[in-house]
């Protein structure tokens, strides 16, 4: 890992204004105003950045936040994250807490303890979290596993599996004036899963192959193959349910 | 080595749990990600895992529930080594490994009052090989020099150990955990050590101290 100095104890800040590039190292305070390129991993208390950033190496910083763009080859490590726009990952990510919107994408997995995102999350990997709480989309290629998973659908989702203990998808709200102008739900936004499996299950508008847990209610606009459930198990009206059984 | 599966349905009829626990201690990393086997099965896909190994995990994590958070369970039980150093005294007062392979094993990892952890794991792995009859003295030193080589490359990742022998000539050898490997005829396994199994029957012994 390159540095701007050797000595552990002190560390420099980097700041970028205008168009610059820049070494990676450890670094207290990272500060990147206009179009700033950093060519290796970067270990940071503070990063904050206003325009765009391409990161070529891993990130690893205690608070990250981010409005505009930022492209990071590697793996990224943060505490806290709070983002207005738009944050690639090559690697992993661990985000303990993430919070903003904009739209979050990653080539591996993505961890954490708290997604709190209005906007969008691709994973090709899986995706973790005690809170996974989102209004827009998500394409998810492994599990998503969350202990709480709060979503408003706003256009198609994908993803292979959920599990979690409670679960609750729903259709985003068409009324709602503020959000008319930019970011608009789609009247037909539906959610395509294999399984899901939870204790607590609601879902809209969701085509799925199996769903599996111990309270479950299907919900209007739904298509789900088979449902087994422990508890209890609720149909609305629109559903559609091939198969229920109570194990 | 066969193990027998159990599929997630049946497991959380035998045991009681809920959908939502087992994937919590997954998000936790309390049960490694290695024991979710994937199969097709005539519903489709199907989730499978090592039924014993499954099962004393899970009445390990319900009985010691009470006394320590998920998070210092997820410590306990992952394959990464603590921090600790531990003295060689209470590692033969508690017997956590015999006096013979201490003294075995101190010309190759050192003579100390005070061993860290990883140092600890060797002489535990080599006390438990040669506890199951199964490796001989001499062949102790061969199996210290290859996990002191080799185990730090794994970088906390699961691993085992493994010895063959073939024609009274032993070789040790270290693979990624849940990997298979086939050998020649006339060659033979003599055992198959879970690196990670060892960490955590360590762990557990020393959080008694």
């Amino acid at each position: 890992m390159m540095g701007i100095t050797g000595i552990e104890s002190f560390k420099g800040d980097l700041k970028i204004t205008g168009q610059s590039s820049a070494p990676g190292g450890r670094y207290e305070r990272v500060k990147i105003m206009g179009d700033g390129v950093v060519n290796g991993d970067v270990d940071c208390s503070r990063l904050k950045c206003i325009g765009t950033l391409v990161l070529n190496g891993s990130l690893s910083s205690e608070h990250i936040s981010m409005i505009g763009t930022g492209s990071f080859s590697g793996d990224v490590q943060a505490g806290q994250v709070k983002l207005t726009g738009t944050a690639a990952i090559g690697g992993d990510a661990r985000l303990n807490v993430l919070r903003g919107s904009g739209s979050v994408e990653t080539k591996g997995s993505l961890r954490g303890e708290q997604f709190r995102i209005t906007g969008q999350i691709q994973t090709q990997g899986d995706c973790a979290a005690d809170v996974f709480n989102l209004r827009g989309m998500f394409e998810i290629g492994g599990l998503l596993n969350a202990g709480e998973i709060d979503i408003r659908l706003y256009q198609d989702c994908w993803v292979q599996e959920i599990g979690g203990e409670h679960i609750s998808i729903r259709k985003a709200s068409l009324r709602n004036p503020l959000q008319y102008f930019y970011f608009r739900p789609q009247p037909h936004a539906c959610l395509t899963v294999n399984v899901i499996e939870g204790d607590d299950i609601y879902i809209e508008h969701t085509k799925a192959a199996v769903v599996r847990g111990n309270r479950i209610t299907v919900g209007p606009g739904c298509e789900i193959g088979l449902v087994e459930y422990k508890e209890s198990f609720e149909k609305k009206k629109s559903a559609r349910v091939s198969e229920y059984r109570k194990l | 080595m066969e193990e027998e599966l159990i599929s997630k349905k049946e497991l959380l009829d035998l045991t009681g749990i809920s959908y939502g626990q087992l994937y919590r201690w997954k998000r936790k990393q309390i049960i490694p990600e290695e024991w979710f086997i994937r199969k097709s099965a005539f519903t489709g896909q199907e989730t499978f895992f090592p039924k014993q190994r499954m099962l004393a995990r899970i009445d390990k994590i319900l009985h010691m529930k009470d006394g320590l958070s998920l998070d210092e369970l997820a410590e306990m039980f992952s394959p990464i080594p603590s921090g600790q150093s531990i003295r060689v005294l209470d590692i033969l007062e508690r017997n956590i490994v015999s006096r013979s392979s201490v003294e075995l094993a101190a010309p190759y990892v050192g003579q100390s009052e005070l061993y860290n952890f990883e140092q600890t794991l060797y002489l535990y792995i080599l006390d438990q090989c040669l506890l199951s009859g199964e490796m001989s003295l001499e062949e102790g030193p061969q199996l210290l020099r290859t996990l002191m080589e080799h185990y730090g490359k794994y970088e906390g990742k699961n691993c085992d150990v493994l010895m063959i022998r073939k024609m009274g000539m032993s070789v040790v050898m270290m693979l990624s955990a849940g990997s298979e490997a086939f050998f020649e005829s006339g060659a033979k396994i003599i055992f198959r050590v879970s690196v990670a199994k060892c960490i955590e029957e360590l762990k557990l012994k020393i959080s008694t101290l």
